[in-house]
């Protein structure tokens, strides 16, 4: 590999104009979006300066009693006993303030303070009943002689883990808004379009352009060329990846927030049920690192899809039509409960949802591989390790093979 | 160095592109005539290796080109039918990328760049975008692409289509520089090109040899067999049914014909000296056989 070839052909994928303005206007589009949430009452009146009040209250046990003998379903007035006076001040200091003329402020800190508890035990509680039926459903399985059963097995697994995954605290900060942003389709959506839009005319374009002649018989022109632009490739798409998860991360938290990243992974709304004892910010960089592994499979997949076409246009729509068909299916399709079935799998192993693992590390979700109860997000790395690992395979065998017969 | 086609073939489905052709190439330069659809691109993509042979086999110094690989390439500078470039690069940029693909340092890149820009007479342009290049410029590029590896084995298909008569003139002197120790293989559809720079004629025709011999053993052949005669408008038009017709000149008492015939095609017909141009008429036809 030459350096001058790798600058040569990144220099061709970023210099089509249209890549640029779709980025443009997406990073506007987005920005504008969600800085609209600055104004938002939630986002405006936080509970963070009164974090640690709110802790107390919520580590009540006699609390926690009165929140279960009325379903979950309490009033401030409830909580009010067991917050201290500056907590309430700081809480009520809203009551004669209106939100836009119309919505009075009181209500939200109020009702914001009182959800937060009520859903802090309503999870904890969630989460115990889960750990319970598995329990259950282990030890009647056990007295009906099935120990032998794949999901005798699963659900072993997955009561190992959640004995081991530790507790859901109380949650006030931003993160469960910074672990949606790939939950919400826009980013992995935009992101994996300029990435397709970038690579689809990698090696098609040589054919329109007429250059191939050319390149197939200089020197470096086989080899040289297919890692040159798997590097360039890669490098692009790693670039992408970045660039919007960086300005959906800046963009969140300026508007959320950052602060306390370390808090479980299970402390977050949608994640009462994870087996994984992930803190928030694991839980980040593992969809960050599971965004740049579906932009490489992805990345391979119309490299690969180029080298046999002679427009840009039918790799964009192939490749385009795998992700967005497995994403539609992935936000569509019920997942079953612990083990993937086959109108499962095409979501549960889909790149989207490397992109954004909020679906398979939420709940425990295995697969049956070979009579072994392995966990879906790591079923899901394999697949499509494989898939980008069989292109490269086509890719290079096509190219370095390339006759040129018109 | 030689290089051998040995009994190559290429058919596309039922096509026979290029048919049992056998040549042996030698240092020298050698020109490939032959009409529309002869295998004169197809033969040419065959020894660059962008084609493999349907049967056949090509070899340099006894081994096989696809063994070689980039060994082979390395050697190797062709010039495709088509220029295709990168519009939004400059004249520059375009060499000195091409330049890497054939393996040149970034150092030896920059000083060969700018001695074949100016070779071919684009020195001025160098930083200029090749979108704006018109198909003469571009041809300039083509073959200054070419010439960047100094290769052994030069194969240019139409290089001086496009080009003024000027440009032809400094191309086919850069050629008469470079074909020493090289190996030559050029295809034109400009006859008179070949005359001045081939040493050898391939003719091809049908996808295959039809005569190979130097380039005036060739004129050699067709000599007492080129005319010349002046002729009315309805002479012509009953002589070209029967006749190779060369070149036709409009005179004031009537239009002077080149024929092209075994035998004396009319009373007051002379015989001339031939040119490659009227081998070709002789081999391939001209208005008809």
């Amino acid at each position: 590999m030459n350096a001058d070839i790798i600058r040569t052909e990144f220099y061709k994928i970023v210099s089509k104009k249209y890549i640029w303005i779709f980025v443009i206007l997406f990073s506007a589009f987005y920005a504008f979006i969600f800085f609209q949430f600055r104004d938002n009452p939630g986002v405006k009146y936080s509970l963070r300066p009164i974090r640690n009040e709110i802790q107390q209250a919520a580590a009540s046990e006699e609390l926690g009693n009165i929140m279960r003998s009325k379903g979950y379903k309490i009033s401030y007035e409830d909580i009010k006993p067991f917050l201290s006076s500056s907590a309430c001040e700081y809480i009520e200091q809203y009551r004669r303030v209106y939100y836009h003329d119309e919505i009075p402020v009181a209500s939200l800190p109020e009702s914001k303070v009182t959800d937060k508890i009520c859903n802090f035990y309503e999870r904890i509680d969630d989460r115990q009943n889960e750990i319970q039926n598995l329990r259950s459903s282990l030890a009647e399985m056990k007295k009906k002689g099935k120990l032998s059963s794949f999901l005798y097995a699963v659900q072993t697994k997955l009561l190992g883990m959640y004995e081991k995954a530790g507790e859901i605290e109380l949650n006030l900060d931003g993160w469960d808004e910074i672990a949606d942003i790939n939950y919400a389709w826009m980013i992995p959506a935009w992101t994996m379009l300029i990435i397709l839009l970038g690579l689809a005319g990698i090696y098609s374009d040589e054919y329109t352009n007429k250059t191939q002649s050319v390149l197939l018989t200089a020197k470096n022109g086989r080899q040289g060329v297919f890692f040159s632009k798997l590097a360039a490739g890669i490098l692009f798409s790693i670039l992408c990846v970045l660039y919007f998860q960086s300005l959906a991360f800046a963009v969140t938290g300026i508007v959320y927030g950052f602060s306390n990243a370390d808090i479980s992974l299970m402390s977050l709304y949608g994640f009462k049920l994870t087996p994984f004892a992930w803190s928030a910010l694991k839980f980040y960089l593992f969809q960050i690192l599971g965004s740049l592994l579906a932009a490489f499979v992805m990345s391979s997949l119309i490299i690969c899809l180029s080298a046999y076409c002679k427009n840009a246009l039918l790799p964009f729509f192939l490749a385009g039509t795998y992700w967005g068909g497995t994403f539609v299916w992935a936000k569509t399709v019920a997942l079953p409960q612990y083990v993937a079935n086959p109108l499962s799998l095409p979501a549960e192993l889909s790149p989207f949802m490397l992109q954004s693992i909020t679906d398979l590390v939420s709940t425990g979700r295995f697969i049956n591989l070979f009579g072994s109860a392995v966990p879906t997000i790591y079923a899901n790395i394999i697949f499509n390790l494989i898939i980008a690992f069989i292109s490269l395979l086509f890719c290079y065998h096509g190219y370095i093979r390339k006759q040129v017969k018109d | 160095m030689k290089l051998t086609i040995q009994n190559v073939m290429k058919t596309f489905g039922e096509k026979r592109a290029v048919n049992d052709v056998s040549l042996e190439l030698i240092s020298g330069v050698y020109g490939l005539l032959g009409p529309n659809g002869a295998g004169k691109t197809t033969l040419m993509k065959l020894i660059v290796d962008i084609l493999t042979p349907s049967a056949g086999r090509i070899t340099l110094d006894g081994v096989d080109i696809t063994e070689l690989g980039a060994a082979y390439r390395d050697k190797l500078g062709y010039m495709p039918q088509e220029i295709g470039v990168y519009k939004n690069f400059s004249a520059k940029k375009f060499l000195k990328y091409i330049a890497a693909l054939k393996g040149l340092s970034g150092r030896e890149a920059e000083s060969k760049v700018s001695e074949l820009l100016g070779l071919v007479g684009l020195k001025d342009v160098a930083n200029k975008r090749l979108g704006g290049f018109s198909g003469g410029m571009l041809r300039r590029i083509g073959i200054a692409q070419t010439l960047l590896n100094d290769p052994q084995i030069l194969i240019l298909d139409e290089p001086t289509a496009g080009l003024d008569p000027q440009e032809r003139i400094r191309f086919r002197n850069i050629l008469s520089e470079l074909s020493g120790n090289r190996i030559v293989l050029i295809s034109t559809h400009i006859v008179t090109d070949m005359e001045f720079i081939a040493g050898q004629i391939i003719l091809l025709k049908d996808g295959a040899v039809l005569r190979m011999d130097h380039t005036e053993n060739l004129i050699r052949t067709v000599e007492g067999k080129v005319w010349s005669a002046v002729l009315t408008h309805e002479q012509f038009n009953s002589i070209k049914q029967l006749y190779s017709i060369g070149n036709v000149m409009q005179r004031s008492d009537g239009m002077e014909v080149r024929i092209i015939s075994d035998k004396k095609p009319l009373e007051q017909a002379k015989p001339i000296q031939p040119i490659l141009e009227d081998v070709y008429t002789y081999y391939f036809g001209g208005t008809a056989k």
